[in-house]
């Protein structure tokens, strides 16, 4: 590895209070994630999968360790990590038109920006089949179309690294699987790092270049599966699938 | 490349480049169109018809048991008393109205002015709130006197009276407005770079306006309120002087007439905070509707 990671995750250690309860979230931590690439992470819930994204995406810091994008540590400057964050929320402003919600991130670096990046905000509006809405408010969309509307939110702020925390967690299975289609598109086209918080083990092995499971409390990586450059096969999805399957469930623990 | 059958219908593998870039979704329906809003006839009706109602019944009442005037007049008398001293009422209104708007802008004013200071500041929250909150136990009402002798006799104690009894709710409704953006929207605006200048003129401050004009519609009834309590603790004019002297000669039909005009003032008042939050927010009125 000579160039420097996308995302670096190195002996990352979180401790949470739940309840007056002291809990590791993570222990000692590595990720290692090269730029370009499409990195999904499964596991139980407690596996500290949301916590990783927010340490990367600066939101919370880590208790020991060092967390860099694009090497550089995040935190660190101050100013935000070259990120762009998508929850399963589509937290989409009910004041502002759907148009004026796709253009929050370049609006709020200037109004230069803002008006840089119009066009390529019309353009994906019609791609994703919502030109006729950009006046509309989110609470004339329905779910789909805010989350499509989050998702050209999140690219608008044409950050190198995308992270996603269950973007298509709430949707429909069509319309997730369309979702994921473009997603799979736009990753090919615009030579994007993604990490992806995933329950949806189809998703992860589809999309991915690359699947960490996670197991824990305190979160730890338990498996990292490559796979084909050339994505994955009829053939092999199968098996993988099961093989993942049986891992996550020996990851998650029994419920009293 | 032959359709591949393991992937679902909606996914395709990430090396499908030859997949063929169907467009996302079948272009979606537009929402359905917005039901009308619902001032149907029987919305108007109803609450007609029960006034209508209890005063021909109170007409009935006074009229059977010959209730003397100066404890109970009867609604045609107070009709009558109402249209011969028309221009003596519409004074009076007039005086009440002017202290409840400049009372009412200045409570506003200050409500949210504190309100957003306590917020960026929060050592001014923590010194002033418990205060604010004792104050309300004094009852306003023995405020009035005071106010008359700092302000005087005038139009000055009673904006004073309308703004002291305007303030408060404004400034909870706000403080409240401010607090209770939701958290998951402030870390977006953290991840997109925002200063903290943006993030309170982008996001608390418009997240806060459905708050701002719950406090406004409470404002706009209480002000003549304060108005009133205002003019009870020494007055030379408006509808609570007019109360006042008319109830000292028993003329209490004036008093009910007072009353009449006291009610339209809260209700101006009112209909006008409606209008400028339908202007101010538009999408509020969308979210309601939505189904």
């Amino acid at each position: 590895m000579s160039r420097p990671a996308a995302v670096a995750v190195e002996g990352v250690s979180k401790r949470f209070v739940a309840g007056g309860v002291p809990l590791a979230a993570l222990e000692r931590l590595d990720l290692h994630i090269a730029p370009g690439e499409f990195v999904s992470l499964l596991g139980p819930s407690g596996a500290g999968k949301s916590t990783v994204l927010n340490l990367v995406a600066g939101l919370e810091s880590p208790d020991e360790g060092r967390v860099s994008v694009a090497g550089v540590d995040v935190g660190r400057s101050g100013a935000a990590p070259p990120i762009a964050y998508m929850q399963q929320k589509d937290l989409l402003l009910p004041w502002r038109t759907v148009w004026d919600n796709v253009l929050l991130g370049p609006e709020l670096r200037s109004g230069a920006e803002r008006e840089r990046l119009s066009g390529r905000a019309r353009a994906l509006l019609a791609e994703f089949g919502l030109e006729g809405f950009a006046a509309a408010w989110p609470a004339e969309l329905s779910g789909g179309m805010r989350q499509r509307a989050a998702l050209i939110r999140t690219l608008l702020c044409e950050q190198p690294v995308l992270l996603l925390d269950e973007p298509f967690g709430a949707l429909d299975a069509i319309t997730r699987g369309r979702l994921q289609r473009h997603l799979a598109r736009l990753w090919r086209e615009l030579n994007k790092t993604v990490l992806l918080v995933t329950h949806d083990v189809d998703e992860a092995l589809l999309l991915s270049t690359r699947v960490l499971l996670l197991g824990g409390p305190p979160g730890r990586v338990e498996e990292d599966i490559a796979l084909p450059p050339g994505g994955v096969s009829a053939a092999e999805l199968g098996p993988l699938r099961a093989r993942v399957l049986r891992r996550l469930d020996a990851l998650t623990p029994a419920t009293p | 490349m032959t359709p591949d059958p393991v992937h679902p219908p909606g996914i395709s593998a990430r090396n499908g480049a030859a997949l063929p870039a169907a467009p996302l979704a079948p272009r979606a329906a537009p929402p359905a169109p917005r039901a009308p809003r619902r001032f149907t006839l029987r919305a108007w009706l109803l609450p007609a018809l029960v006034i209508a109602a209890t005063l021909a019944l109170w007409e009935l009442a006074v009229r059977l048991f010959a209730l003397p005037h100066y404890i109970l007049p009867a609604p045609t008398e107070i009709a009558r008393v109402l249209f011969e001293r028309r221009e003596v009422f519409l004074k009076h209104t007039g005086v009440t109205l002017a202290e409840s708007l400049a009372g009412a802008a200045l409570g506003i004013v200050l409500g949210i002015a504190l309100a957003m200071a306590m917020f960026l500041r929060s050592w001014l929250e923590q010194a002033l709130y418990p205060l604010l909150i004792a104050s309300q136990n004094v009852p306003i009402f023995a405020v009035a006197p005071l106010l008359v002798v700092w302000f005087g006799y005038g139009f000055g104690s009673k904006v004073a009276m309308a703004a002291v009894t305007v303030f408060f709710p404004m400034t909870v409704a706000v403080l409240d407005g401010l607090k209770r953006t939701d958290a998951d929207w402030v870390r977006l605006f953290r991840t997109m770079g925002a200063t903290r200048r943006q993030v309170f003129l982008r996001l608390r401050l418009p997240a806060a306006l459905p708050a701002l004009f719950s406090g406004l519609k409470l404002s706009a009834i209480y002000a003549s309120v304060g108005a009133v309590l205002g003019e009870w603790a020494g007055a030379g004019a408006g509808l609570g002087y007019l109360m006042l002297s008319a109830n000292a000669q028993l003329r209490v039909a004036e008093v009910f007439a007072a009353i009449v005009c006291l009610t339209p003032i809260g209700l101006a008042l009112l209909g006008a905070v409606v209008l400028l939050e339908r202007w101010l927010t538009p999408w509020q009125r969308i979210s309601r509707d939505a189904p």
